[in-house]
């Protein structure tokens, strides 16, 4: 379980989140959706410690996150953003196995059979993995990340829109295997969208955020169903296809 | 750093050590022959000897007298006199002989001539405008003079002969003394100073002007040295007092003619006064092209490589530090960036108190220059990495030094080496600086050249300086190929 509790972030004069609460349940898909600029990179940045709140905590379990366990912490969280985040001057597998070699000393053996374990499950053709992020394309670049965020096995998953960038066809490739590893692995995840089938496809709990503050939390159906204020309502018309009844 | 400076002060400092005789010359040509005659008299007594020539001016000479740099150099009356004491106030020359000996220095004092200045024009100028004594100038307020840097602001140099004379003129520029013979030979020049002993006075056929009212002082030719010489080689002090009173005006008038008429080397012709004036024959060997260019490239290649490395040394971690803590960086960057606007003469000069003369404080100077391009570099190329690699690196749990290390540093790579790049060509050129103190290198011919007029020789040193920052260029096109990381050279 991860907890924002009465946290508050504010850049310069501009306040993002005020007395922010929020739950990210153990072993749940937590979708965060809004328009945007509403605080959703904010709210993940304050998870993995890239962000300090100014006052409010951040807890795991247990855990409140502190400047003193912050990079331990980070082992355990896996991180993916939307540009991909990967190191143009190593190789692909150099990316994915940077931190397990260089920090954590692990074998030879144990690094490639782990590799080779990600690749089956991302999906990724292995004689890619020598290649550099430059000669990747864009959704290989992303199942790179993923596997690099994937590495250590770790107990939290943070994707902040990973896939914004590609094209729809790519986009529903990787939905798939998301969704595949999502159920294999059972970790706790928190991704960030604005797309609502992607939410909707992906997600087991729905929070909607508004500048700042949570409008909605609950399934797909919940939202449709049930909205809890007309800005539900409108942010879900808005994402309905437009396609002609007849073309569908 | 405290620390890496001393030793770098150490390492610099200890790269002029010699022995025996270290005589000193001006760059230009009396006293490099006159400085001739000192190493040839030191070798006549079975004494090793060494010749830094070509000095980039009094000051320094001065100074390397003083720290012990050398032991003997030629000098005048009058220039003692008027520039290197010229706060004291001194009635005639056996006070401030008195005075040289109270801080250790002694004259062998007067060597015969008298090269004091004079103004000078082309004849056929003089004649036009009926000019004969230096008053006459007062009336032709247009026209162009050229003077010796020395002469811009010695005590009886431009400002006081202007005063003197009331003399109107506006368009003064300061320049090489030989390079003011070609400017008024050339015609942009109207007129120069000039040194009486000149041989280019005859040679170009120059009108000598009046100095109707008596303001030059004389310039009697002596030469200065460490007291101490009395007692560490008293039969070289013993040989060189011989040339007291020996060296008349038209004996060298007509050395410098030989000089740099006739083309002949200092060596020869100090040789050959002495075997006229003592009959003391001395073989001069005179260098190879070759063996020169070998000296030249490795004195030149010495200072670049070592100022270089110890400036790479530095100057990354600076630059990361830089970096890390950026208020100091800010600093640092700011303190490098004004060192490179310090004009390169004049920072080689600042070192001659701290380091002495020779490839010390030369390159102690390029290690300064160095600092800028590199520091300034690693500092850009590491602040322009984008912000979400940074921030990945930070997510994956890595330490400041594993971001250094694994991102930082190799990201910045391409940066960091075009500043060295920078740094690396700027030095080969400014390294030919190095021979105004004594530190060698393609400067040497270069300066030789200039004084002799000698376009061979000037490019000499030229040529090979502009190939050596063309493969110095080439050579890190190249070293960019192989230590660039592999993936940032794919796409740009
Ligand atoms: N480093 C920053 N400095 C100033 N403003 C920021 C910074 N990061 C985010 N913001 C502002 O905070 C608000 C929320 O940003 P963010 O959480 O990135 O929104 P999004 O929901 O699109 O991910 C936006 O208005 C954004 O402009
Ligand atoms: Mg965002």
């Amino acid at each position: 379980m991860i907890e924002l509790k009465n946290v508050s972030v504010s850049f310069g004069r501009k306040q993002v989140l005020n007395d922010f609460n929020l739950i990210f349940p153990v072993q749940k898909i937590s979708i965060l959706i809004g328009p945007s600029g509403c605080g959703k990179s904010t709210i993940v940045r304050l998870v993995n410690g890239l962000l300090t709140p100014d006052s409010g905590k951040v807890i795991f379990d247990k855990e409140e996150l502190s400047t003193a366990n912050v990079r331990d912490m980070r082992l355990k969280m896996g991180y993916v953003i939307q540009e991909g985040g990967l190191f143009p001057n190593l190789t692909a597998e150099e990316n994915i196995t940077l931190m397990a070699s260089r920090r954590l000393k692990w074998s030879k053996s144990k690094i490639s059979l782990r590799v080779e374990e990600l690749c089956t499950l991302t999906h990724f053709d292995e004689e890619n993995l020598n290649k550099y992020p430059a000669q990747l394309s864009g959704g290989q670049n992303q199942r790179v990340s993923l596997m690099r965020a994937l590495m250590l096995n770790p107990d939290f998953l943070l994707l902040d829109e990973p896939f914004a960038a590609l094209d729809p066809i790519i986009r529903s490739g990787l939905h798939v295997s998301l969704l595949e590893i999502f159920q294999k692995l059972r970790k706790t995840v928190i991704m960030v969208t604005h797309d609502l089938h992607e939410a909707a496809y992906l997600g087991d709990n729905i929070v909607l955020i508004n500048d700042g503050s949570i409008v909605q939390a609950g399934s797909i159906n919940e939202l449709i169903d049930n909205p809890s204020d007309p800005f539900v309502t409108r942010f879900i018309e808005a994402q309905r296809s437009h396609l002609p009844e007849a073309k569908k | 750093m405290r620390f890496i400076f001393t030793i770098l002060l150490l390492l610099f400092g200890s790269a002029s050590v010699a022995q025996g005789i270290r005589v000193g010359s001006k760059k230009f040509t009396e006293s490099v022959v006159l400085g001739e005659l000192a190493r040839l008299l030191a070798v006549q007594n079975g004494l090793r000897a060494e010749h830094k020539k070509e000095l980039g001016g009094t000051r320094i000479l001065w100074k390397a007298l003083h720290g012990g740099d050398i032991d003997i150099y030629p000098e005048y009356t009058g220039t003692i006199q008027q520039e290197i004491l010229a706060g004291k106030k001194f009635n005639n020359f056996s006070e401030i002989e008195k005075y040289l000996n109270s801080i250790g220095l002694s004259v062998i004092v007067p060597l015969g001539f008298n090269n004091t200045y004079a103004l000078g024009m082309l004849k056929s100028r003089a004649k036009e405008f009926g000019i004969t004594k230096i008053s006459d100038l007062r009336k032709h307020f247009d026209l162009v003079f050229g003077f010796g840097n020395e002469f811009m602001d010695r005590g009886d140099g431009w400002p006081a002969l202007r005063r003197r004379y009331r003399l109107p003129q506006k368009d003064v520029r300061g320049l090489d003394h030989d390079l003011a013979y070609r400017g008024l030979v050339g015609g942009s020049l109207d007129l120069m100073d000039l040194y009486a002993t000149d041989a280019e006075i005859e040679y170009y056929d120059l009108f000598v002007i009046k100095d109707n009212l008596n303001h030059f002082p004389e310039y009697n030719a002596l030469y200065v040295y460490r007291t101490e010489l009395e007692k560490e080689y008293p039969e070289f002090v013993k040989s060189i007092s011989a040339l007291r009173g020996r060296i008349p005006d038209s004996k060298m008038i007509r050395m410098n003619k030989r000089a740099k008429i006739d083309g002949i080397p200092a060596a020869q012709i100090a040789s050959d006064f002495l075997n006229e004036e003592f009959k003391i024959s001395i073989r001069v060997k005179t260098d190879s092209f070759w063996s020169r260019l070998v000296k030249n490239t490795n004195d030149h290649l010495l200072l670049v490589l070592i100022s270089l490395s110890a400036a790479i040394f530095i100057s990354i971690p600076l630059g990361i530090f830089s970096v890390r803590h950026p208020r100091i960086g800010q600093i640092v960057i700011s303190v490098t960036g004004i060192i490179q606007t310090i004009p390169s003469l004049a920072i080689l000069v600042f070192m001659i108190p701290l380091l002495g003369i020779g490839a010390g404080p030369a390159l102690m100077a390029l290690f300064l220059y160095s600092l800028l391009p590199v520091v300034r570099n690693t500092h850009s190329g590491i602040i322009d990495i984008p912000k979400h690699l940074i921030e990945s690196a930070d997510a994956l749990g890595m330490t400041d030094f594993e971001k250094m290390r694994y991102v930082q540093v190799p990201l910045a790579a391409r940066s960091i080496l075009s500043g060295i790049k920078t740094a690396a060509v700027i030095n080969v050129g400014i390294a030919t600086l190095g021979a105004l103190i004594g530190a060698g290198g393609y400067g040497q011919p270069i300066l030789t050249g200039i004084r002799l007029d000698d376009i061979g020789l000037i490019l000499e040193g030229a040529v090979p300086a502009a190939l050596l920052a063309l493969l110095v260029q080439g050579g890190f096109d190249l070293l960019e190929r192989i230590v660039l990381p592999r993936g940032l050279r794919l796409k740009d």
